[in-house]
């Protein structure tokens, strides 16, 4: 295995040579923008990406590129992420394995590199810190429509926790990060809004 | 109205009225303080000539509502009530509670208006019933009727209770969303004798207030195995340790360690009651479903006898299924189970063992990809959400075979069962 670390922002060697003003400008500038920014980019911390086997040629470029798509729960961070590459098409898959100390399970990703391009084909996300796991459950349990299902004598197991992106959320209630609560085995779904603190949307009751 | 034809109706109700009695029997000591009329006892020679009978016949849509309500709430239902008669009919409705009713429906929460009415024909009027639960109230099922006029099927059978014909009927479940959460709600396992297996539970209270528990093995008779089925091991084989509170707003952990028994056979179905001092917690609800099997691996092979008849090769094919009972979904949680495998043996009838050689091991599942019935549609962008349902694992073996009688021995290791197929000859 070969480690290599993400891209960071530059650290600055240079500066002694920039004129006092201009810093106190571009700090003063960086300071005001900072409140228009409504989307952190959390991509800008630092993990440590370990390739599975060989690493491919380009893999600095490919690593700058899934720094920009990988992204951990809100308030977590990633701690090591582990990259598998195959060969596929002419291009290159990628499995991607992102884990948190923080967090139970880790974030999985599925991504096609190909012509310097790349595309995250799938996703399971379930670093979610402990903490917001169980409230979410929490949440979830207390929606009539889940409880009345979880007592309704079939017995339900640990359920999944998962999140979900804001693209896939705004199919059904809005561009925004939640979180699936799901009892397999009770076929009963819950989507939680952490945010709101209540379930936007259900399934598998009442059906 | 005056009917003549009601031996239909009556047909039923003697059919109907066969069970009533029994019902009767079983509702005689509950308290009732809503209006329910006494039963009529009434003789073959005191009962009207059915076909006699007049009676004023409503139209009242709906007919029956159910709703759900938490103390404190209130809903109200609007039912019409149409006079399809050529008469004027009067409307002095009155609640009557249902004898199967598992709590009793206080007469003061509910409101009818207008509190009567005078229905000409073809007159219809909108009756609203204001429901209004108070803070006090059990969860649980409530019915009642609403009968609007005192019209009831005549019968010339004793009826422990009047039946109206216009009569609404009202069902109300009471409920309050549970304080304290548990999970999972049931544990489920293969185990094998003579082991030691721990499980957790793990509990909630959202709560101001802490809760107290005392989680005991028990609740045989919810889960049907009070009725003289052989358990595998009795409720000692299980050891329950858990705090006596789980204080308000945090968490405690119920901790339960299973001691298999060396010897034991078959399966265990019972259940762990919590016993919470929650009273928005049935007793079902506060109930873990535990549902052992014990697996016991075998020590001798199962053995088949095969006649050859000619000098061709045997091969011999294994396959062991494993099925995921209950869990239709990827992802977190669950145990994996050993992989099968078999010890396989051949003997001529002389005894000597043939050479086996292994020419195979394969794999297989049933894999059902995402967008199933398993897969709620907020995670259907997911990966991993493939549900392999059922696993096999084949074993091949070929021996040289000669003519005589064979003997064929598996001793399997962590299979659930296996089938297996005897090839003589050219085994394609």
């Amino acid at each position: 295995m070969r480690r290599s670390t993400a891209p960071h922002p530059p650290t600055g060697g240079n500066m002694a040579k920039i004129p006092t003003l201009a810093v106190i400008v571009i700090s003063a500038a960086l300071i005001l923008g900072a409140g228009c920014i409504t989307d952190t980019d959390d991509n800008a911390q630092s993990y440590n990406i370990v390739w599975a086997d060989t690493p491919p040629a380009d893999h600095k470029a490919i690593e700058a590129k899934l720094s920009h798509q990988i992204a951990p729960y809100p308030g977590a961070v990633y701690g090591n992420v582990t990259v598998s590459a195959s060969e596929k098409d002419g291009g290159m898959r990628l499995h991607v394995s992102a884990a948190s100390p923080t967090c139970r399970y880790p974030d999985l990703y599925d991504f096609v590199y190909m012509n310097h391009e790349l595309t995250k084909t799938g996703y399971l996300l379930e670093a979610i810190p402990e903490a917001t796991r169980q409230d979410a459950i929490g949440i979830a349990m207390q929606n009539p429509e889940i409880a009345g299902v979880l007592s309704g004598g079939v017995g339900a197991g640990v359920p999944t926790v998962r999140r979900i992106l804001p693209e896939t959320a705004e199919e059904f209630y809005v561009p925004k990060t939640c979180i699936s609560v799901t009892w397999a085995d009770a076929s009963v779904s819950a989507l939680v809004d952490m945010g709101t603190g209540s379930v936007v949307e259900t399934w598998g009751v009442g059906g | 109205m005056k009917i003549k034809t009601v031996s239909m109706i009556l047909a039923f109700l003697l059919i109907a009225g066969a069970g009533i009695p029994a019902v009767a029997v079983a509702v005689a000591e509950v308290h009732i303080p809503m209006p329910v009329a006494p039963p009529m006892m009434v003789s073959m020679e005191d009962s009207p000539d059915p076909t006699d009978m007049d009676f004023q016949k409503l139209q009242i849509s709906p007919r029956h509502s159910h709703t759900e309500l938490m103390p404190g709430e209130s809903d109200e239902i609007t039912v019409t009530v149409t006079n399809k008669n050529n008469v004027t009919v009067p409307v002095n409705h009155r609640v009557v509670d249902q004898p199967y009713s598992e709590y009793t429906f206080e007469e003061d929460w509910i409101t009818i208006t207008p509190s009567s009415a005078e229905l000409g024909p073809d007159d219809e009027m909108e009756f609203t019933i204001a429901v209004a639960i108070p803070d006090e109230a059990d969860s649980g099922q409530y019915s009642l009727q609403v009968a609007f006029t005192d019209d009831v099927i005549p019968s010339p059978y004793p009826s422990p209770y009047p039946m109206y014909i216009n009569a609404f009927d009202l069902h109300i479940s009471v409920w309050k969303p549970p304080v304290i959460q548990i999970q999972p709600s049931y544990i489920h396992d293969r185990v094998e004798s003579g082991k030691g297996y721990d499980y957790e539970v793990n509990l909630k209270n959202i709560g101001e207030e802490e809760i107290e528990i005392d989680p005991k093995p028990g609740g045989e008779r919810w889960y049907g195995y009070d009725m003289g089925m052989a358990q595998a091991f009795e409720n000692d084989a299980i050891m329950i340790d858990a705090p006596p509170v789980v204080p308000a707003g945090g968490t405690a952990t119920v901790t339960v360690h299973l001691s298999v028994p060396d010897g034991a056979k078959g399966g265990y179905e019972g259940g762990l009651d919590l016993n919470i001092n929650d009273p928005s917690i049935d007793e079902w609800g506060g109930m873990i479903h535990l549902s052992f099997e014990v697996w016991t691996q075998p020590t001798e092979p199962f053995v088949k006898t095969f006649a050859v008849g000619s000098f061709e090769p045997i091969t011999i094919e294994i396959t062991s299924q494993q099925y995921r009972h209950y869990t239709c979904g990827g992802g977190s949680g669950g145990s994996e189970d050993e992989d099968p495998s078999f010890d396989v043996t051949l003997k001529e009838s002389s005894g000597d063992p043939a050479t086996l050689t292994r020419t195979m091991a394969a794999y297989s599942g049933s894999v059902n990809l995402g967008g199933s019935d398993c897969t709620p549609p907020w995670e259907i962008d997911s990966i991993g959400m493939y549900n392999e349902g059922r696993t096999s694992y084949v074993e091949r073996y070929t021996a040289d075979g000669t003519v005589g009688e064979w003997e064929l021995g598996i001793l399997p290791r962590y299979a659930e069962e296996f089938e297996y197929t005897i090839t003589i000859g050219d085994s394609g």
